[in-house]
């Protein structure tokens, strides 16, 4: 398969999926990472040169924040990110949207005419 | 690849503001640690998140750079080429202000005879003061100094007493070229009784005088 057109279906979801991570929590990028690795399978491991410019283009969008913080005994600080509440209302909106987009692409994609 | 030096490659190949990128290399240095916390060793660290450029052209391309920024290389050829254009317009200004001799006997305009007879007509009339026909003979402009005041004037500071006229030794003449305009130039030496003096006389295209110097 075409990487470039696997990338780009990716592409439009993978904002969905962090927002819905985030709404579960105060999460960090390699928390993120692995976490969409384990829960969606090799499809949706993703790379940090993916990840953090989706979670800074949530941030400028005002649907996440960040903190800087050290935990416990740690000796690095980590970028902790989390949810806004226009982030919540964002991910309602496109949870909607999705099921909408993937009734509408399954209806195509499966008609024989 | 030390994780200090993999950092710098990346955030040496990443399209984005000073402050974006020290955002991103914090990022990346506390992923990095969270994954050795979880048991991950470096080389291990390294090799997952691949090669340096790689990884910044990922962040380039998911950041939306659309105006992507210029190589380095490329951009100093760029300026190279720029200073060449200015250089060589300046060039070609300076070309044309500046003026250009050639040998008179190839001169189109000018005869080789007639320019280095004239300049000896302007140093006799000089040498008689006779500064009503030197004025018929010179431009507007020259006009203004082809008088009795000026010219001796310019005499007195080549120095001394020159003393009689005795004859010319040597002449050399040539066609300068400058803004596009013609002259002659004759450098003339003339020997006096107690020294020489050099003359360097220039005709228009029309053969008036237009310049005179001495020495």
């Amino acid at each position: 398969m075409n990487a470039k057109y696997e990338r780009q279906l990716k592409k439009g979801v993978f904002e969905i999926l962090v927002l819905k991570l985030l709404s579960e929590g105060e999460k960090y990028g390699y928390e993120l990472i692995l976490e969409l690795k384990e829960r969606g399978g090799e499809l949706f491991a993703v790379k940090e040169g993916t990840l953090y410019p989706i979670l800074y283009r949530l941030e400028d969008d005002g649907l996440a924040r960040s903190r800087w913080s050290r935990p416990e005994g740690r000796e690095v600080s980590r970028k902790y990110y989390s949810i806004t509440p226009k982030g919540k209302e964002e991910l309602e909106e496109l949870k909607e949207l999705w099921k909408s987009f993937e009734k509408g692409v399954s209806g195509i994609l499966e008609e024989e005419l | 690849m030390n994780q200090e030096n993999y950092l710098k490659e990346v955030e040496k190949h990443l399209n984005c503001g000073k402050a974006r990128k020290k955002q991103i290399r914090r990022e990346l240095e506390a992923d990095i640690c969270a994954a050795s916390e979880q048991g991950e060793e470096w080389e291990e660290t390294r090799k997952r998140m691949g090669d340096p450029a790689e990884l910044a052209r990922e962040f380039n391309e998911n950041m939306g750079n659309t105006k992507r920024k210029m190589s380095r290389p490329k951009k100093i050829l760029l300026i190279c080429a720029a200073v060449a254009a200015v250089l060589a317009v300046l060039a070609a200004v300076l070309f044309w202000l500046l003026p250009k001799t050639y040998p008179i006997s190839a001169s189109s305009i000018f005869q080789e005879e007639t320019v280095a007879s004239e300049a000896e007509e302007i140093v006799e009339l000089l040498n008689e003061k006779d500064y009503e026909t030197l004025q018929e003979k010179s431009t507007d402009q020259m006009k203004t100094v082809m008088n009795e005041e000026y010219m001796e004037g310019a005499k007195a500071q080549v120095g001394g007493d020159w003393g009689e006229f005795q004859r010319f030794t040597s002449s050399i003449s040539v066609e300068a070229v400058q803004q596009g305009k013609h002259f002659a130039i004759t450098e003339l030496t003339a020997l006096y009784e107690n020294r020489s003096v050099t003359y360097q006389i220039s005709f228009d295209e029309n053969m008036e005088l237009a310049g005179i110097y001495m020495r």
